[in-house]
C-alpha cells in the first residue's frame, strides 16, 4: 500500500519508511504477552524467553483480556502498532492451565499460531552456566521425524525456527557460537532445551563440540493450533524478483569448480588486424609510375591491391 | 600407551541414517532420523551430535582473521521462513523522476553549510539560521521604473505560499498516479446517485440510524450490546405489534367494529365528493384558473423544506470553504 498521509516530521518520516515493506526486510521482533491470569511459571518461562529473544522482542507488562483462538484481530492490531511479527502469550487458567501461545504475523494477518501446554518447567536460573550474550546468534535444532513427517508439526518446526534464529547475519566470529537451542518432537510433544557450546581438541581441524544445559528447559503438549493453508504460506514464503539471482545462460561448471563458457565474440575486423612486421608487406609509398615499374614489374601488381 | 589413548582427542564425526538438512545461513540443523525409544532421554547426546555435525559444516567455510577474532562468512539461508511484510510493490516515478530520467538529469546533494556573505560565517543551508535568509532582509531595494507603492515584504511572502502550494498539488498529483486514481475535486458525487454517503456530510439522525442499526446486526440482535456512557438508547425501535386477547367479552368486539364502520363511512363521502366535482366540470371554474396562471399555493410543509435545504447548501459551502480556498491558490 502507498502511503498516503504526510508525516510532520523528518524522524516520524524515517519511523514509517522503516516499517514499510522492503526487498530486505529487517529481523523480526517477537511480541512478548500476558492474558487474563498467568500464574509463577509462566511469568518465569515467558522471563526465559524474553532473555533468549531480546533486542528483537517487546515486553508487555499488563494483564490483557485476549482469547487469541476466539478473536485474532486484537493481536493483529498489537502487531502492526508495534511493528512485531512475532508474538508469545502466556495465559493460565482453570480450563486451559499454563499456556504459552506460540505465533506469527505476515502483512498484519494472522499466519500461524500454536498452542503449548508447559508440562515440565525448569528456569534457566536454575543452572550455574554462563547465560546468552546479548544479541548473539543461536544455533537452532530441530530433531525428530515427526518435524518432518507430521505436516503441523513441521510448520511448528518452522514456527520454531523463525521465533528462534535470532538476527539475520553474514558473518559469525566461531567463537561466538555458543548459543544452542533444540527442539524434539515426540508424539503432540516438544522439548525445548538450551545449551551453551564448549569447543575442545579434536583429531581433525574441526573443534568437538561439548554442550552444557543452559536453560530455560520446557516440555510442551500441543494444545489447540491455528495454521495457515498451505497456499498462503507459500504466498508468504515468495522471495522477491529482485533477490533470486538470474541464471546466465550457456554458463556451466566442471567436477573441479571451474567455470566452462562459450564466449562469442562477432566478426573480426581483418583489415584493422595488427600482424607481423615484415618488410615485405609493408604499404610502400606512392611513387611515381615510372619507379614503380622499374621496381617490381606488372606481375607484383594485383598481389599489392590485396 | 594406554593412559596416552585416555586423553588422545576425540573424534568429530557422527553417523546418520537420514542425511539432515544443514542450513548453514540459519545456523540451523534438521535432523530428519527416527528416534527410538522415550524422547526424553539421551537429549543431550542427540543434541551434541547434531551441533558437531552442524559445526563440521560451518568449519567448512572460508575462514578470514580480523584482530584476533576468526570470522567465516556465511552463505544466504536455504531455510525457506514466511516474510514479514509484503513484497513492495514498485512505485511508479513522479513526474520530475520521469522527466530527470529522460534528460539525464543527476540529483546532486547540496553543501550543509553556506557562506553568509553578510556575517562573513559558515551557516546552515537549511533551516534555523540559514545562511543567505532573504525572508529576514529589513530593506529591499526597489528595482528600476518598477511601483514604488508595492509591498515587496508581502510579496515575496506571497511568492513563497505559492511555490508551497504548487509542490503540494504536485505531489497530490503524483500520488494519485500512484494509487491510479484522480484527485476528487469538490464533494463526493456518491451522495447525489445514492450510493453511500461520506460520513462527514450525514445528518446527526442518519448518523444516530446507522448507530443503531449496527448495533442491533448482532447474532443476539444487540441484546448484549453496551452502549457508550451519556449515549441514548434506540430512539427509533420498531413499535412491536399488539394484538387483543382471543377471549373476553363479545360485546368489545361488536363495538370495536362498529367504530371501524363508522370511520369508513366518514373518509368515504369526503373523498368521493371531491373528485367527482373535479372530474365533472363542476362550478369551481374559478379555483381552476387561478391555479393554472399562478403557482400552486404554498403549504406551510413545503416552506419548511425549502429553508432546510438552504440552511444544507449554506452549510456545505461553509464546511468546503477550506478546500476551495485551497484549489484557488494552486491555480494561481
Amino acid at each position: 500500500m502507498v502511503r498516503v498521509e504526510k508525516t510532520k516530521t523528518r524522524k516520524g518520516k524515517r519511523v514509517l519508511d522503516d516499517r514499510a515493506p522492503k526487498t530486505i526486510e529487517n529481523d523480526k521482533k517477537a511480541l512478548f504477552l500476558k492474558g487474563n491470569k498467568t500464574n509463577e511459571i509462566i511469568n518465569h518461562a515467558m522471563m526465559d524467553l524474553y532473555d533468549l529473544k531480546k533486542p528483537l522482542a517487546a515486553k508487555m507488562d499488563r494483564h490483557n483480556p485476549f482469547h487469541l483462538f476466539e478473536d485474532e484481530t486484537v493481536i493483529e492490531r498489537w502487531g502492526s502498532k508495534f511493528d512485531a511479527s512475532l508474538f508469545v502469550m502466556g495465559s493460565n487458567s482453570k480450563k486451559r492451565p499454563n499456556l504459552l501461545t506460540f505465533g506469527r504475523l505476515h502483512d498484519g494477518q494472522l499466519l500461524d499460531m500454536a498452542e503449548l501446554r508447559i508440562t515440565a518447567y525448569q528456569s534457566a536460573s536454575n543452572f550455574e552456566v554462563s547465560k546468552m550474550t546479548l544479541g548473539s546468534k543461536p544455533c537452532v535444532v530441530l530433531e525428530g521425524s515427526e518435524f518432518e513427517s507430521d505436516p503441523d508439526m513441521k510448520r511448528i518446526g518452522n514456527l520454531f525456527v523463525d521465533w528462534f534464529r535470532g538476527p539475520t547475519v553474514s558473518k559469525v566470529r566461531l567463537e561466538g557460537l555458543e548459543t544452542v537451542i533444540v527442539f524434539t518432537a515426540g508424539k503432540d510433544e516438544v522439548l525445548m532445551r538450551v545449551y551453551r557450546t564448549q569447543l575442545k581438541k579434536s583429531s581433525t581441524a574441526t573443534p568437538r563440540v561439548e554442550l552444557l544445559e543452559m536453560g530455560p528447559s520446557l516440555n510442551f503438549a500441543l494444545m489447540r493450533r491455528k495454521l495457515a493453508d498451505t497456499s498462503l504460506f507459500k504466498e508468504a514464503c515468495k522471495k522477491p524478483a529482485a533477490l533470486i539471482a538470474k541464471r546466465r545462460k550457456n554458463l556451466s561448471e566442471d567436477v573441479f569448480g571451474n567455470q566452462l563458457a562459450r564466449v562469442h565474440l562477432g566478426k573480426q575486423n581483418t583489415d584493422a588486424i595488427q600482424t607481423r612486421k615484415v618488410k615485405a608487406l609493408r604499404d610502400t609509398p606512392l611513387v611515381d609510375d615510372n619507379e614503380a615499374e622499374e621496381d617490381h614489374g606488372s606481375d607484383d601488381e594485383p598481389m599489392e591491391s590485396d | 600407551m594406554v593412559v596416552l589413548h585416555d586423553t588422545e582427542p576425540k573424534s568429530t564425526t557422527v553417523e546418520k541414517v537420514v542425511e539432515p538438512i544443514i542450513d548453514v545461513g540459519n545456523l540451523l540443523i534438521v535432523d530428519r532420523d527416527s528416534i527410538e525409544g522415550d524422547v526424553t532421554e539421551n537429549l543431550l547426546s542427540r543434541a551434541r551430535n547434531n551441533t558437531q555435525l552442524l559445526f563440521n559444516s560451518i568449519w567448512q567455510l572460508e575462514q578470514k582473521r580480523v584482530e584476533d577474532a576468526i570470522l567465516v562468512d556465511l552463505p544466504a539461508p536455504t531455510y525457506r521462513l514466511p516474510r514479514e511484510k509484503k513484497i513492495p510493490e514498485k512505485k511508479e516515478p513522479t513526474k520530475w523522476e520521469k522527466y530527470a530520467a529522460e534528460k539525464g538529469i543527476k540529483k546532486r546533494t547540496k553543501a550543509k553549510k553556506v557562506f553568509d556573505e553578510q556575517s562573513k560565517e559558515w551557516k546552515p543551508t537549511y533551516g534555523y539560521r540559514r545562511g543567505n535568509d532573504d525572508t529576514k532582509d529589513w530593506v529591499i531595494e526597489i528595482p528600476d521604473n518598477a511601483d514604488p507603492n508595492k509591498d515587496y515584504f508581502e510579496e515575496r511572502v506571497e511568492k513563497k505560499k505559492e511555490r508551497v502550494a504548487k509542490n503540494e498539488t504536485a505531489r497530490l498529483k503524483n500520488l494519485a498516479r500512484q494509487l491510479k486514481t484522480t484527485i476528487k475535486k469538490g464533494p463526493s458525487t456518491d451522495a447525489s446517485i445514492g450510493v453511500g454517503v461520506n460520513p462527514r456530510e450525514k445528518t446527526k439522525q442518519q448518523v444516530r440510524f446507522a448507530v443503531d442499526r449496527a448495533k442491533v446486526s448482532t447474532a443476539s440482535v444487540g441484546k448484549f450490546q453496551e452502549g457508550l456512557k451519556g449515549e441514548k438508547v434506540n430512539v427509533k425501535s420498531g413499535k412491536k405489534r399488539k394484538f387483543e386477547s382471543n377471549e373476553g367479552p363479545a360485546s368489545n368486539e361488536k363495538q370495536r367494529s362498529l367504530e371501524v364502520l363508522q370511520k369508513l363511512k366518514n373518509k368515504k363521502a369526503k373523498i368521493v365528493e371531491e373528485k367527482a366535482s373535479i372530474a365533472a366540470g363542476g362550478d369551481d371554474g374559478e379555483k381552476r384558473e387561478k391555479k393554472k396562471s399562478g403557482k400552486p399555493a404554498r403549504q406551510k410543509s413545503e416552506v419548511h423544506r425549502q429553508k432546510w435545504f438552504k440552511n444544507k447548501v449554506a452549510d456545505k459551502k461553509k464546511r468546503n470553504h477550506g478546500t476551495v480556498k485551497k484549489g484557488g491558490k494552486a491555480k494561481r
